[in-house]
């Protein structure tokens, strides 16, 4: 696998034969193990991956996350040699592939679909990329075997995969890709096609083989509770580039933009005008009201938007808190949430915001007039709202 | 689904397959007949039309070419057919599209129509008719068969099948040789049976392309114009043998639907 | 890239090579698409596309003492729309084309809606009935009709043996009626595949919810199931009405009088009468014909499927 001449030598090469790239920031990163340099890829008229910077650290866990046409599975199908980049260039392990054809990328990919060969057995279908390199027929019976108890299907080396169910085929899917033991793993929303309890299932068990393998996982999905439960690192994509990168905490907590704040988890979006920027705080008149927020890259009359989190917020008859953002107004809606119960609440004409906490008791009524409130902490202020 | 329905439904699809099949156990049934009358009643069983058939000289000569047609007409498209449909599933294009509805034009020409001008052409361009023309013409109308489903069985696969098999190490090659074309390789040998079915009781294209020799379809209408010889019914069955059988194995190889397109 | 250092460290292997041929994966899938596409273009080219224009030009041309010659004219077309008798053939092929081929379409929609819909259960057994059907025999069919309906036939003894007539009906054979029937026994297995295919796109959960709506059963087949599977349908009437048009052996066979086709002029003139270019002109003439025919009904089902 993999290019044969030394990473030091392919690499002054490269940087030979393409002098405008060589950019200061990749020496540091050279040893990560996929690095994505201002990748662009169009089809047609549409801008699908647009100027995307990536680097994603040996053994960590990392989610493209994004909703459907975002580009992330093109950005992983340029990685895994699918489809070549307009532009810009990738590096695996320091290594740049981009004029590798998949078969020699060292990264594997675990498709959508499974992709199982439906004319071999699941032995004939794990040891295929075995059988390709040459590996002696002990050593691959040996490491089909491992393979199959990594994933926890020993015993169906015999069957067909149209023999197996849905969440079978994907752990032989997974055994298969990771079976070469390749430098990165790439997942294509493999999850995708199972059922909730299963799927919930399998998201721990991917991260528990990822940890105990320590191979670095690279994994599409636009559901972004899957990638907050698994990922060390979430990208968030939209419209082919990235928006934000970080932490799962992070990105839930600290949005930079509206479709951050939006996409994951829920909120509560108030958009208007900054009236005011102090040391201590901004404030955004929001219809007839001013909502405090922290301080922002703002200046006096710009649009922006407030974001704030349902369970950031506090409701009753006379809050007591000292939180900074104190409304009145009439609960439109009271809903039953099993654990949790979730108000709507008007607070200006338009204006509903969203509150969810605990069961209060006794239950409030439709129409009922109460207070809500938030602490100016909890406000995000998100610049240029689209 | 109601009783009723159901009942109605078997009554008329019987009746429909017992229509088309009509002909073929006519000629079946009296190819088996000991008297060389062809009506009923029937007075016993004998196998003496097929001896008589094998002892005709112009028979086997006739059996012998229609073999070698179907043979060579069946490996010809094939290879060609089989080419042109990886190339138009690889990819969709405008272009692509179009050359798969010429490939298909043979098939909704008459044959009377494609076997005249076939004519005409071997003629124009000096061409003596003989079994090469005759595969030609063969080769013409069994060509979309082929194109059409082994396209079908691509167009089934998953697309990531072969992406798989390249990202677990295989070159374009390997991934062909020992991923795609073991899954196509069914669609192909059925295409091929249904080939050789349709060639080996082809008429009309033969009649206008063969010169001076003779298939067994030539040899029947040639019998037919000296009026009744028994012998027919079994040169008939064997070629109804033939085409049957092959129709039926192709059936183990590819799926109605495919065909059905 | 890593090709390039490659090259530098004398690893040139015969992929890189190949690589290097052609750039990127794109071009080199165009290449091998070409490659692949050539045998079948050029063999269309050559032997379909050629031999048309070839029969084209003989159209125009005219035979003299039995040679070709290429002394271009339309005489052969005024000629066929002229003469009565080429006028009648048209008629009565067209009347026989058509009719056949709305039979054949009817009974193969009906054939196909069942298998689809109702007997679903033993829809591949059945569709492969169908096949099989498809490629038993031709001419061996046709000539078993004859054995059916002919004087000394199946049909005429039986209705004797039972004293239902006292001489053999001899216009089951030699007639339209026969001509009808032959073309429906073969044709009909060519019209079920399209019909059943386009029936395979109507799901089950269209009609169920135009039933939901308020559709009574013939209203969904009508306004639903029908107009989806138009295309399926118009194609197997095509179909078969082209080769019907087309058919030679049939009329030869036991069309008789009543029953004559232009086929068979077409045929003569290629064999006996030696009128190649009459008989093209008559070919291109019988197929603007069903054509014309064609996207005239085309047009108006447009109109009325809705």
């Amino acid at each position: 696998m993999g290019a044969p001449a030394s990473g030091v030598g392919a690499l002054a090469s490269t940087e030979a034969a393409a002098p405008d790239r060589s950019s200061g920031g990749s020496a540091a990163s050279v040893d990560a193990a996929i690095v994505v340099e201002g990748i662009t890829k169009r089809f047609k008229q549409t801008v699908a991956v647009d100027d995307c910077h990536l680097v994603v650290e040996r053994g960590a866990f990392v989610s493209l996350l994004g909703p459907s046409g975002c580009g992330k599975t093109t950005l992983l199908r340029m990685i895994g040699g699918f489809e070549s980049q307009d532009s810009g260039r990738i590096l695996i392990h320091g290594k740049p592939v981009d004029r590798l054809p998949p078969n020699r990328r060292p990264v594997n990919m675990v498709f959508q679909r499974y992709a199982l060969f439906p004319h071999k057995s699941v032995y004939e279908n794990i040891a295929f990329p075995l059988e390709l390199r040459g590996v002696s027929k002990k050593e691959r019976r040996k490491r089909v075997q491992e393979s199959l108890e990594l994933v926890r299907l020993p015993g169906v080396e015999h069957r067909r995969p149209t023999e197996l169910s849905g969440g079978q085929a994907q752990r032989i899917a997974l055994a298969r890709a990771l079976v070469g033991r390749p430098d990165v793993l790439l997942l294509d929303e493999p999850l995708t096609s199972l059922d909730l309890k299963l799927r919930k299932a399998m998201q721990l068990e991917l991260r528990s083989i990822q940890e105990e393998l320590g191979t670095t996982f690279l994994y599409v999905t636009h559901d972004q509770e899957e990638a907050l439960t698994m990922s060390d690192r979430i990208v968030l994509m939209n419209e082919g580039r990235i928006v934000q990168e970080g932490e799962p905490a992070e990105i839930y907590n600290r949005p930079e933009s509206v479709f951050a704040s939006h996409f994951i988890g829920e909120t509560n979006l108030l958009e208007g005008e900054v009236v005011a920027v102090e040391s201590a705080g901004t404030r955004v008149r929001v219809g007839s009201l001013g909502v405090a927020a922290p301080t922002g890259d703002v200046s006096p009359g710009v649009t922006a938007a407030v974001s704030v989190r349902p369970q950031a917020v506090a409701i009753g008859p006379g809050v007591v808190h000292d939180h900074e953002n104190r409304f009145r107004g009439r609960l439109e809606r009271r809903i039953f949430l099993g654990n949790l119960v979730r108000w709507y609440v008007e607070i200006d004409p338009g204006v509903i915001v969203t509150a969810e906490g605990p069961a209060e008791d006794p239950p409030l009524e439709e129409g009922t007039d109460l207070e809500v409130s938030w602490r100016r902490d909890d406000s995000i202020l998100l610049p240029e709202p689209s | 689904m109601k009783r009723g329905e159901s009942v109605f439904a078997w009554l008329f699809v019987g009746a429909l397959i017992a229509f088309l099949f009509l002909p073929v156990a006519v000629v079946v049934l009296f190819s088996l007949n000991s008297e060389a009358s062809t009506s009923l009643p029937f007075t016993g069983f004998s196998l003496r039309w097929y001896h008589a058939a094998f002892a005709d000289e112009r028979f086997t000569s006739s059996l012998v070419n229609s073999v070698k047609v179907a043979a060579a007409t069946a490996v010809f498209v094939a290879l060609v057919g089989a080419n042109a449909s990886f190339a138009i599933s690889r990819r969709k294009s405008r272009l692509l599209n179009a050359f798969s509805s010429f490939v298909t034009a043979p098939l909704i020409l008459p044959g009377l129509f494609l076997g005249v001008a076939l004519l005409s052409f071997f003629t124009e361009i000096g061409m003596q008719t003989s079994l090469t023309t005759v595969i030609i013409g063969h080769a013409l109308v069994t060509l979309p068969f082929v194109v059409l489903i082994v396209n079908a069985r691509l167009m089934n696969l998953d697309q990531s099948i072969a992406e798989a098999a390249r990202d677990l190490g295989a070159t374009s090659f390997q991934a062909y040789r020992k991923i795609i074309f073991p899954l196509v390789r069914p669609a192909i040998f059925g295409a091929i049976l249904l080939a050789v079915a349709w060639s080996f009781d082809e008429f009309i294209i033969t009649f206008f392309t063969i010169g001076g020799q003779s298939t067994l379809p030539i040899l029947i209408w040639g019998l037919l114009r000296q009026g009744i010889d028994p012998s027919v019914n079994a040169i008939a069955s064997i070629i109804l043998g033939t085409t049957i059988i092959a129709t039926l194995l192709a059936g183990r190889l590819i799926s109605g639907r495919e065909l059905a397109r | 890239m890593a090709i390039r250092a490659a090259l530098t460290s004398e690893q040139l292997d015969l992929s890189a090579r190949v690589a290097m041929l052609f750039r990127t994966r794109e071009e080199r899938e165009r290449w091998l698409s070409l490659a692949q596409l050539t045998p079948a273009t050029a063999f269309l080219l050559v032997f379909l596309v050629g031999p048309l224009a070839v029969f084209l030009i003989y159209s125009f041309w005219v035979t003299r003492s039995y040679q070709l010659i290429s002394e271009w004219n339309i005489e052969n077309y005024r000629e066929a729309l002229t003469q009565g008798v080429y006028r009648d053939l048209f008629r009565n092929t067209i009347e026989i084309a058509i009719v056949a081929a709305a039979i054949t379409t009817s009974l193969a929609y009906t054939y196909a809606h069942l298998i689809r819909f109702q007997l679903r259960r033993f829809q591949n057994v059945l569709l492969f009935v169908a096949i099989v059907a498809l490629f038993s025999g031709y001419l061996v069919r046709i000539y078993a009709w004859r054995t059916i309906l002919g004087d000394e036939g199946i049909m005429n003894r039986a209705l004797l043996s039972l004293g239902l007539v006292d001489k053999p009906l001899s216009f089951l054979l030699y007639s339209r009626a026969a001509a009808l029937i032959v073309l429906v026994n073969f044709l009909v297995p060519l019209a079920i595949l399209p019909i059943y295919a386009a029936l395979q796109n109507v799901s089950d959960d269209q009609i169920d919810a135009a039933r939901d709506l308020g559709a009574g059963a013939f209203q969904a087949f009508r306004k639903v199931t029908l107009p989806l599977a138009w295309n399926g349908v118009f194609a197997a009437f095509s179909f078969t009405f082209i080769i019907a048009a087309g058919d030679y052996v049939t009329p030869q066979l036991v069309g008789g009088t009543s029953g004559a086709m232009i086929g068979r002029a077409i045929a003569d003139k290629f064999g006996v009468t030696f009128a190649w270019p009459l008989g093209a002109a008559l070919s291109f003439l019988t197929l603007a014909f069903v054509l014309a025919i064609l996207s005239v009904i085309r047009f108006g089902s447009r109109r009325v499927l809705r």
